[in-house]
């Protein structure tokens, strides 16, 4: 059985900010100090939810805009018809514009699907696998450590598919746990990839020869003519009020917006490489790391553009970038430059401020310092934030699912002593 | 680009050497009075340079935090420019580092560390007593002596000590075996670092403050001895092990080395003398999954080398950007392993004062303390937490055939009593600081 690990950002005018804040204050508050809230809204009762935000875009020229962030399973619109029951929903988005009420259930869904901006790129570490699996196979590991440990010195001398064995009986003693074959989807990415390495095949030669001179020329006219921020004279300086909501359960958050640069050229080249880098993780990045980053839960960048009425050069097209990560920032930003920096400086050179790139993908985020400034400058404040689990990295989940799928497999003896290594 | 050549004559001596023949040790904390008095008392301070002197005079070294630099008269907008991390303090640090403010004892916001060694303890404590005279009379505030106990490479848990260090290649000229070579940028500002940029510096107008200067962790780390040895006893007795031998086993197992300091990847099931002080090794091909090295210890965190990712290059690249060069002597006088085993440990204050250096504080002692050390997701580990600096009560892992060996949560054996992070300007730095 698949289901589909999605994502939903809804981005919204904000009618009465102030209420807003405090609401959401009053929320993420109880969160973080395991508390009643004084909202009725809590995130745990939004049903299949992995992670979920919602973050104010402050602007003073485009408007203030409320950005909900969810990574939920199962197809949209059932889904949102599920959300809509769910108590205190109301009292957060009523501080939006024109919003209608769950009340008026046909409104409610328009106005949501009005306000969603669908990922240029979307990237999840655990694809396919829902929550409610998560839960379940995080619950049999718990129970296969404590099996492990208690019954140590009887099994340590058995052959090892007995000890599996006695330790497949001992989680299906509890009712609860699932414990049924799932094998992985391998195929289902073996033939996309055939899929999306032919259509790479056949299109992108055409594409290719009809971009490359213009892009060419169009780039390097560009980067000649760029303005990059001063490099900085200290080391990265954060904003107290960002540092404050870090380190506190084994992810963070980041939330990140940036204009496009202006121009045709700029606001093409953007679109094309997130276009790329999504495509890539929708088929190739599927097994817990996103061009080498492994501690991403979930990120996703959404281009909002500039609906005003206003010319073409003074558009001001955004990039939000919301992820979800294991560890520290400092640890999280260390991986995008050790080992992802090319992708990045391709869809992050793009934007204004960015440090000096050349030819598109290179330095740009090579420049340590630079860029974990330039991150830190546009990084914004999430007023709420919910993890769905807490407690697990994403090499903990992927052990936990692994480790549950092959619990009552018949297993080889290679994979069968890989299994024990791993409990 | 060549690696430079560092004009030692402007560095402190304490980075580049540890003093080793200089075997006593004594720090001085100190809140200093506003203005022209310290500026005075700055002047007066002879301060070792790391040129080669032939001199075994005492040596004492000069330690700034940002309210001390504010106090020696550096402008607000010069201040600005240092990393956050200084600006904002060690204490302010604690939930990212996994301290407790509870037990801190230190004084708390010092402005001024001062680091003397000498070859004498009479010398030690003369040149102490001038110090401290020194200060009082500019009008600061001293607060008491922190004594090291005499110089051993061995630590109090009684693990040779301080085997891997980055070596500098602008410093110094050939490797020792301990040593990893870095580029002189990670250590010391002025100089191209592991990413190929020249790190951020503070800069008064014109002037490099920051250049041949870098900065400084400062922790008193308080080590229950008797505990850590007894606590390793039971749990070997528990498994079936004769107790002292299971208690060396499971202590390797931890500390990832062997008392003599051989490494358990080189030599898993019993200590090797020959093999003392070893650094030649890496974990990737020899220990992947940790059956030698468990994965969730000490040394293994601290310094992953080559198994910080499926891929040996990209591993040692990523690891070389977080390293720092440590300087630590403990206090207090040591108990023999004997004697913790049989609960004979002296009830006397034991422990380190850890002190590392490193051009960005953020990147090296924060980053290996939070995202190694102290991580319970280090390495796909899951609720484990450094065995021996970590907070205590998590399980330890000891990957084993046919399947892991899991000890039940461990007490906490190290307890942070303070410190604090500190810059430690070049010469010609102080000099532009308290020009005469």
């Amino acid at each position: 059985m698949w289901t589909a690990t999605r994502e939903l950002s809804v981005f919204a005018p904000i009618a009465d900010r102030s209420t807003l804040e405090l609401r959401l204050a009053a929320i993420n508050d109880a969160l973080a100090k395991d508390v009643a809230s004084t909202e009725p809204f809590a995130p745990d009762a939004v049903p299949d939810v992995h992670f979920m935000r919602f973050v104010i875009i402050p602007d003073d020229e485009l408007g203030d805009l409320l950005a909900w962030e969810v990574n939920y399973d199962g197809e949209l619109e059932p889904w949102l018809a599920r959300v809509a029951e769910v108590p205190g929903i109301d009292r957060i988005f009523e501080c939006c514009v024109g919003y209608p009420g769950t009340r008026k259930r046909d409104d409610w869904m328009l106005w949501m699907l009005e306000h969603r901006i669908r990922a240029a790129a979307f990237y999840c570490a655990y694809p396919g696998v829902p929550r409610k699996e998560i839960v379940n196979d995080l619950a049999v590991r718990q129970r296969l450590r404590e099996l492990a440990d208690a019954q140590r010195p009887a099994l340590e001398r058995l052959p090892p598919h007995e000890i599996q064995r006695r330790l497949y009986e001992g989680v299906t003693a509890d009712a609860r746990l699932q414990s049924s074959v799932i094998l992985d989807e391998d195929l289902r990415w073996f033939f996309s990839r055939v899929a999306a390495v032919l259509v790479g095949l056949i299109i992108l030669p055409f594409l290719l020869a009809i971009v490359v001179f213009w892009w060419f020329w169009a780039l390097l006219r560009a980067e000649r003519d760029d303005e990059v921020a001063p490099p900085p004279k200290h080391a990265v300086h954060t904003a107290a009020e960002l540092a404050a909501l870090e380190d506190k359960i084994r992810q963070n958050q980041l939330t990140h917006v940036v204009d496009i640069k202006p121009g045709v050229f700029r606001a093409f080249t953007v679109r094309t490489v997130l276009y790329v880098i999504g495509a890539l993780a929708g088929v190739f990045y599927v097994d817990g790391h996103l061009g080498g980053i492994t501690s991403i839960h979930f990120a996703r960048w959404v281009i909002v553009n500039d609906r005003r009425d206003v010319p073409r050069s003074q558009r001001r097209d955004r990039i939000v970038f919301f992820s979800n990560y294991d560890g520290s920032w400092e640890s999280y930003l260390g991986e995008f430059i050790d080992r992802a920096s090319m992708g990045l400086t391709a869809i992050w050179s793009n934007t204004v401020d960015f440090p000096k790139t050349k030819l598109l993908m290179f330095q740009g985020a090579t420049d340590e310092e630079s860029f974990k400034q330039w991150t830190r400058d546009h990084q914004l404040v999430t007023q709420m934030w919910w993890s769905g689990v807490r407690d697990s990295t994403v090499q903990n989940l992927r052990d936990d699912i692994w480790l549950r799928r092959r619990l009552a497999a018949s297993l080889d003896d290679d994979e069968r002593a890989l299994w024990l290594q791993k409990l | 680009m060549a690696a430079e050549v560092v004009n030692l004559a402007d560095v402190q001596g304490i980075v580049y050497k540890g003093y080793r023949r200089h075997e006593y040790a004594g720090y001085m904390f100190a809140q200093l009075a506003q203005g022209e008095a310290s500026k005075a008392w700055l002047r007066s301070v002879p301060i070792a340079s790391a040129a080669h002197d032939g001199s075994l005079g005492p040596k004492i070294h000069v330690a700034f935090a940002r309210n001390g630099l504010a106090a020696v008269g550096v402008p607000e907008e010069v201040l600005e420019n240092l990393p956050q991390e200084l600006s904002e303090g060690m204490a302010a640090r604690a939930a990212k580092l996994g301290d407790n403010p509870d037990t801190w004892a230190l004084p708390e916001c010092p402005d001024v560390l001062l680091l003397i060694y000498a070859q004498h303890p009479d010398e030690l404590a003369t040149v102490m007593k001038q110090q401290r005279d020194a200060l009082v009379a500019a009008g600061a505030v001293v607060h008491p002596d922190e004594l090291a106990w005499k110089f051993e490479e061995r630590e109090h848990f009684g693990f040779a000590d301080g085997l891997s260090q980055p070596f500098i290649a602008g410093m110094h000229e050939t490797p020792r075996g301990h040593e990893h070579p870095i580029k002189t940028g990670e250590i010391l500002l002025g100089y191209e670092n592991e990413y190929g940029k020249l790190p951020a510096s503070p800069t008064w107008g014109d002037f490099d403050l920051g250049a041949n200067g870098t900065y400084l962790v400062f922790r008193k780390l308080a080590q229950d001895v008797g505990g850590f040895w007894q606590h390793l006893a039971a749990q070997a007795q528990a498994l079936g092990l004769e107790r002292t031998e299971g208690a060396h086993w499971l202590a390797a197992k931890i500390v990832g080395r062997w008392p003599s300091g051989a490494p358990v990847v080189m030599t898993p099931d019993r200590d090797d003398p020959e093999l003392a002080g070893a650094n030649n090794y890496l974990y990737l091909e020899d220990d992947p999954d940790g059956l030698r090295c468990p994965i969730a210890s000490h040394v293994r965190r601290a310094n992953p080398r080559d198994a910080r990712d499926g891929d040996a290059k990209t591993s040692l690249k990523v690891v070389n950007r977080h390293r720092i060069l440590r300087r630590g002597r403990k206090y207090g006088p040591p108990a023999s392993i004997h004697d913790a085993l049989h609960g004979r440990a002296s009830n006397d204050p034991r422990g380190l004062y850890f002190i590392g250096l490193g051009a960005s504080i953020a990147r090296s002692f924060e980053f290996i303390q939070q995202s190694w050390l102290i991580n319970p997701g280090f390495h796909g580990l899951d609720g484990e937490s450094d065995p021996i600096v970590g907070p205590g009560g998590c399980p330890f892992t000891i990957p084993a055939e046919p399947y892991r060996l899991r000890l039940p949560p461990m007490p906490p054996i190290v307890t942070m009593l303070g410190g604090g992070y500190f810059f430690l300007p070049s010469l010609s730095a102080i000099a532009r600081i308290a020009p005469t």
